[in-house]
C-alpha cells in the first residue's frame, strides 16, 4: 500500500467502502505506519466531528413564504403558455428561421451569380446598349441633314437609317475643322464578338449557327471544321466560324448564339474609328477638289508639255482617292457588318455516359433519385453559401434584438420577484 | 430511501396536476435538509433562504419532468445543489462579503452565521467552539469541495447518491472526497495551530 494515497484509502476505510481484502492490508499497514494512522485517525476524528454539526432551524417564515410563492407561481402558470405550446412556438421559431434561410439561399440577393446568370444579365445589358446605338444613328443622320441644310429636329428621325453618311458630304466643299465639329455627335465604331461554345450535338449547332447568321441577313466569312479530339470509339469535332452580321443586328445575333450551347468563354468590343474615319474623309474630299481644279487647268492647258505634266498629277491624285475611298469602303463595311467569331466544340454529354441506353422504369427511377439527390447538394451548398452571405445581416439583426431581448428579460424577472 | 412508496406515488401524480398542497406535503418533509444542504453549501443563511425556496419552486415547476422509478429525494437534492451552483454562478461578487465577514470573525465579531445557540448547556461549550472552527474550515473550502463535504459528511449521502446529485461515477465520487477530506485536514490543522498559538 502506498502511503501517497492514504488520504484516498482513509477516507474509503473510513465510509467502509473497501472491500474485505482491501480492508485488511490497509488495517494491517496502519498498524505498521504511524503516519498513515495519524492521517487516518485524524480524518475519522474530523468526519466525527462534522456529523455532530446540528442542523440550523428553518426560518419561521419558510414554509409560509414558499407556499405563497408556489401559489403564485401557479397563478401565473395560468396566463402563460402551457409547456407543450410553448415547445412547439419553440420548434415554430426554429422552422422559420430555416425557412428563411432556405429562402435567402434560393433568391438571387445571396446567391453568389451563377455562370448563366450574368451572361443573361450581359444580354440584358447589350439590351439596353440597343438604344444607344439607335441614337448614334441619329447623330449620324444629323451630320447628314447639317451638310445639305435640312433643318433640325423631329424631321431628322424620318431619315432611314441606312442613310449613308457620304451622301452628305457629296457635292460640297468640305473642310476638316467643320467635319471635325460634326464627327462629335457621330461616332464610327467597329462591333466584334468572340465566343467560345461547349455543344453536346457539333452539327446541330454548326447548323443553328449558319441559320442563324443567314436570318439576320450577315454571311459566314469564314469556317473551319475539325476534329480536335479522337478516342477509340469516338471522335470530337470543333470549328471555327467567322460571322459577319448587320451592326443593327448584332447584339441581338450575339446573345441568341450563347443560347446554342454551353459558354465558355465570351467578349465583345467596340472599335472606335472616328477619327480616322473623318481624317480620311477630308483627305479623299481635298483630292477631289484638287482633282476638280486639275481637270479644269488642263482644259485651258494648251503646251504639250503641261498637259502631259498635269495628266501625270491628275492620275497620281486619283490613285491616292481611290486608295482613301478603298480604306473608307473596307472601313464602312466593317461598321457596317459587326464580325462575330465562334468557337464550337463538342463535348461528351456527360449524363449520357452514366446513363444507361435502355431507360428502362429502374434506370429512370435512379436518375429521378440522382436529380433528387444533386439538387439536395446544391440546395446544402447555397445554404452554407447563403450563411456566410447572412452573417453580416445577422450580426446586426442580434445586435437589435439583443439588447431587446435583455431588457424584456429584466422586465419579466422583475414582475416575476413583485 | 430508493422506492417510494404508494402514497408518495399519489402525491407526486397529484403535484404533477398542479396540485400546491399535495406537493407541499409531498416536499415538506425536506425542507429542512434542503435548506441546511444550500445554508453548508453557501455559508449564509440570508442566500440559503433564497436558494432553497428557490430549489423548491424548481422542483414543482419541473416534477413533469420527474420518472418514478428513481429516488424522490435524491432528485430534490439535486436541484438544491444545482440551484445553489447557479445561484453561485450568478453572484460571484457576493463572495467578495463573505471575505469581510471572515475578517470580521477576526476581530471577534462573529454573529451572523452561526445558528442561534442560545440555550446551550456550558458543558457543550467546548464542542460547540470546535464545531464553529468546522464550520468555518467548510467555508474555507472551495466550492467544489465545499458541496462535496457537505453532501457526504454534514448531510450523509451515500457515495451512490452524491453520484446521482452531482451526475457523476462513484469512482470520481471518491476520488473527489478523499481529496476534499483531506484539504479539510490541512485547513483545520492550520486553524487549530492557529488558534493554539493565538
Amino acid at each position: 500500500m502506498d502511503c501517497k494515497k492514504i488520504h484516498y484509502f482513509a477516507s474509503l476505510y473510513i465510509d467502509e467502502m473497501m472491500s474485505d481484502g482491501e480492508k485488511i492490508q490497509f488495517e494491517k499497514h496502519c498498524e505498521k505506519c504511524e503516519d498513515c494512522k495519524t492521517v487516518l485517525e485524524n480524518t475519522r476524528l474530523m468526519t466525527e466531528s462534522i456529523k455532530k454539526i446540528s442542523d440550523v432551524s428553518l426560518p419561521s417564515n419558510f414554509s409560509a413564504s414558499l407556499s405563497e410563492r408556489l401559489r403564485r407561481d401557479i397563478n401565473r402558470n395560468k396566463v402563460r403558455f402551457p409547456r407543450m405550446s410553448r415547445k412547439i412556438a419553440g420548434l415554430a421559431a426554429t422552422a422559420a428561421v430555416i425557412l428563411l434561410f432556405v429562402i435567402f439561399a434560393n433568391s438571387n440577393l445571396f446567391t453568389p451569380m451563377k455562370y448563366d446568370e450574368s451572361v443573361e444579365e450581359f444580354g440584358g445589358d447589350m439590351a439596353h446598349g440597343a438604344p444607344s446605338q439607335q441614337s448614334t444613328m441619329i447623330a449620324e443622320d444629323s451630320v447628314a441633314s447639317k451638310e445639305s441644310n435640312v433643318i433640325e429636329g423631329s424631321s431628322i428621325r424620318q431619315f432611314s437609317a441606312d442613310t449613308d453618311v457620304e451622301v452628305g458630304f457629296a457635292g460640297a466643299d468640305v473642310k476638316t475643322d467643320e467635319l471635325r465639329t460634326t464627327k462629335i455627335h457621330t461616332r464610327k465604331i467597329i462591333f466584334s464578338g468572340n465566343l467560345s461554345l461547349e455543344v453536346d450535338n457539333f452539327d446541330q449547332a454548326y447548323n443553328e449557327v449558319l441559320r442563324l447568321a443567314e436570318v439576320k441577313g450577315g454571311f459566314v466569312q469564314n469556317s473551319n471544321i475539325y476534329f480536335y479530339d479522337q478516342r477509340e470509339d469516338e471522335k470530337f469535332k470543333a470549328a471555327n466560324i467567322l460571322l459577319r452580321i448587320p451592326k443593327d443586328n448584332f447584339k441581338l445575333t450575339f446573345a441568341k448564339l450563347q443560347d446554342i450551347g454551353n459558354v465558355i468563354h465570351q467578349g465583345i468590343s467596340g472599335d472606335d474609328v472616328t477619327d480616322r474615319y473623318f481624317d480620311t474623309e477630308a483627305a479623299a474630299k481635298n483630292l477631289e477638289i484638287q482633282e476638280e481644279r486639275l481637270r479644269k487647268i488642263l482644259e485651258k492647258a494648251e503646251k504639250i508639255e503641261d498637259v502631259l505634266r498635269i495628266e501625270n498629277e491628275l492620275s497620281r491624285i486619283r490613285l491616292q482617292i481611290n486608295q482613301l475611298r478603298g480604306q473608307l469602303l473596307n472601313l464602312n463595311r466593317h461598321i457596317e457588318m459587326s464580325t462575330i467569331s465562334i468557337d464550337i466544340r463538342e463535348v461528351r454529354d456527360l449524363t449520357a455516359t452514366i446513363n444507361p441506353i435502355d431507360e428502362g422504369l429502374w434506370a429512370r427511377a435512379v436518375s429521378s433519385l440522382r436529380k433528387t439527390i444533386n439538387k439536395l447538394v446544391d440546395l446544402f451548398e447555397k445554404l452554407f453559401i447563403a450563411f456566410f452571405a447572412a452573417l453580416p445581416i445577422m450580426a446586426i439583426v442580434i445586435m437589435i434584438l439583443l439588447p431587446v431581448g435583455i431588457i424584456a428579460k429584466m422586465i419579466w424577472k422583475r414582475s416575476r420577484r413583485d | 430511501m430508493r422506492d417510494l412508496n404508494q402514497h408518495e406515488i399519489s402525491l407526486i401524480r397529484e403535484s404533477k396536476n398542479g396540485n400546491s398542497s399535495s406537493f407541499e406535503e409531498l416536499v415538506s418533509p425536506h425542507y429542512k435538509k434542503a435548506f441546511n444542504t444550500a445554508y453548508r453549501i453557501l455559508g449564509n443563511l440570508e442566500d440559503a433562504n433564497d436558494v432553497a425556496q428557490d430549489a423548491i419552486i424548481k422542483v414543482f415547476k419541473s416534477i413533469g419532468s420527474f420518472k418514478e422509478n428513481s429516488s424522490f429525494s435524491t432528485w430534490v437534492y439535486k436541484i438544491v445543489v444545482n440551484t445553489c451552483i447557479d445561484f453561485k454562478r450568478k453572484n460571484k461578487k457576493q463572495q467578495v462579503v463573505y471575505l469581510d465577514k471572515e475578517i470580521g470573525e477576526k476581530n471577534g465579531g462573529l454573529v451572523l452565521e452561526i445558528p442561534d445557540n442560545a440555550g446551550t448547556p456550558e458543558s457543550l461549550f467546548e464542542e460547540n467552539e470546535v464545531k464553529h472552527i468546522i464550520h468555518y474550515a467548510i467555508n474555507q473550502l472551495n466550492f467544489e469541495q465545499r458541496k462535496i463535504i457537505v453532501l457526504r459528511d454534514v448531510k450523509g449521502f451515500s457515495y451512490k447518491e452524491i453520484a446521482e446529485i452531482l451526475e457523476c461515477s462513484e469512482g470520481t465520487v471518491k476520488s473527489k472526497i478523499s481529496r476534499a477530506r483531506n484539504n479539510l485536514r490541512k485547513l483545520l490543522a492550520s486553524k487549530l495551530n492557529e488558534r493554539e498559538e493565538g
